[in-house]
């Protein structure tokens, strides 16, 4: 029996096993705070409902952002899951929402969500 | 950077977003923009002075960043929603960008195909269907005078000072070269190598092409595997398999570059570790597609002429077509 071993010049390890630098993660974690908070803000102040929906978009899109830095802070593939899962529920969500919003357009003529404030109740 | 230095900043933000919001006149909102704008400039200038000399400025990163909260605000305050939607196109794009200096490439392109193809697609249709066709001037008055921007930004922005503190200050913020918070490079090199174990096709090719880069023969060749079931072991940061070729037994050593890919992890981790989630997420695009269906599934009584006349066109058809139209007259 002949034991070989064989070792090819190892490469630099590659450059996702690095951990990400400290700027760009902060960075795009300030970032995504701040698109979060953008998104709230225009959910509450929009009175359009298709583009509240719009709103709700960008705060997933910041969560998304951070589960993206947080899951390369940790090198760690699954934060990018989370984002497909987001993703499965951003599309789910806008699908009906926007069935719903032009059956209530098919009702009142209007987009504004104050027509639609008795539902409230109160 | 302190943290009342932050929340000032945070509170000037506010202040610019509002002045933007409101329909003022164009040198008021140019103000609310300079002073938006700025207040970010400065808590990002604030985190890059606290880097150090000797680390990389991420000046990508800035860039991506600075276009998205831009397409943001435009997004958030913009009259007109086509225009409002057109501007969420620019976030989904520089988030993308974002995704691929984070190493993140599948989830940059499937980004773009879902959010900026399928999605805002979805929202530009449905925007342009339900337009109020009487009005010329495209912009509605509810879409041009906010709801309660006073109260809203109030909440926005303390969870902004919240975030932005926990994220940036607490305990010298989110550090990655801080102790603990990346796991031992070793640990995730190993981790990764037993990946490359649960795809057979690919060790195999990756064990052909160190034998072909070796000079020997790559005909027939078979990976051994351990008692656990194991072809790879990793010891001391070296991966080694072992092969039996013929009557003899070798062993070798992979390169890094047979380590799997991003794309791969994220497939493995998607397949491997979380397979309930994936059956759950198709079961919710199901049902999200029946529920469209049933709420799109609402008759209307009227025939494809009255319709049109309703929508304000020509009937299709004269008055002694009449009996060809519907089917008793």
């Amino acid at each position: 029996m002949n034991e070989t071993v064989i070792t090819l010049t190892q490469s630099d390890a590659t450059t996702t096993m690095l951990p990400v630098a400290t700027g760009t993660i902060q960075i795009v974690l300030l970032t995504s705070a701040v698109m979060f908070a953008i998104g709230m803000v225009g959910f509450l102040t929009r009175r359009n409902m298709i583009l509240m929906f719009l709103c709700t978009e960008l705060m997933f899109q910041a969560s998304a952002i951070a589960m993206i830095a947080f899951g390369r802070m940790h090198l760690n593939p699954e934060g990018q899951v989370f984002v497909i899962f987001i993703l499965t529920v951003a599309a789910a969500e806008a699908a009906l929402a926007l069935g719903l919003v032009v059956l209530l357009y098919r009702r009142k003529p209007t987009l504004d969500a104050e027509a639609w404030s008795e539902l409230k109740e109160c | 950077m302190t943290p009342s230095i932050l929340y000032i900043a945070c509170v000037i933000g506010a202040i610019g977003l509002h002045l933007i919001m409101r329909p003022h006149r164009q040198t008021t909102r140019i103000i609310g923009a300079i002073a938006g704008a700025g207040s970010v400039a400065f808590i990002m200038v604030q985190v890059l002075q606290r880097l150090g000399e000797d680390s990389p400025v991420p000046i990508l990163e800035v860039v991506f960043g600075l276009a998205a909260i831009t397409g943001a605000v435009r997004m958030v305050t913009h009259p007109r929603p086509v225009f409002a939607a057109i501007y969420f196109v620019l976030v989904v794009v520089s988030s993308a960008g974002m995704f691929l200096l984070l190493d993140a490439e599948f989830m940059a392109f499937s980004l773009i195909i879902v959010y900026a193809g399928a999605i805002l697609i979805t929202y530009l249709f449905v925007l342009m269907l339900a337009q109020d066709a009487t009005s010329t001037a495209g912009e509605a008055l509810y879409d041009r005078i906010p709801r309660e921007p006073i109260a809203a930004l109030v909440v926005g922005f303390i969870l902004l000072a919240g975030l932005s503190d926990t994220l940036l200050l607490v305990d010298g913020g989110i550090r990655p070269d801080a102790p603990g918070m990346t796991p031992p490079l070793a640990e995730v090199e190993a981790d990764r190598w037993l990946v490359l174990d649960g795809l057979p096709r690919q060790l195999d090719e990756a064990v052909a092409s160190v034998l072909e880069a070796d000079g020997g023969q790559t005909t027939a060749f078979t990976i051994e595997r351990g008692s656990d079931g194991r072809a790879i072991r990793v010891a001391e940061g070296v991966a080694r398999v072992d092969l039996r070729i013929g009557d003899e037994s070798r062993t070798i050593e992979l390169p890094t570059t047979a380590l799997p890919t991003n794309t791969q992890l994220v497939g493995w981790a998607l397949v491997a570790v979380f397979p309930v989630s994936l059956e759950i997420a198709g079961v919710i695009l199901l049902m999200a597609m029946f529920g469209a269906v049933v709420l799109a599934r609402r008759q209307i009584d009227m025939s494809e002429d009255e319709v049109r006349v309703a929508a304000g066109l020509q009937p299709l058809l004269e008055d002694e077509d009449s009996e060809f139209a519907g089917g008793d007259a």
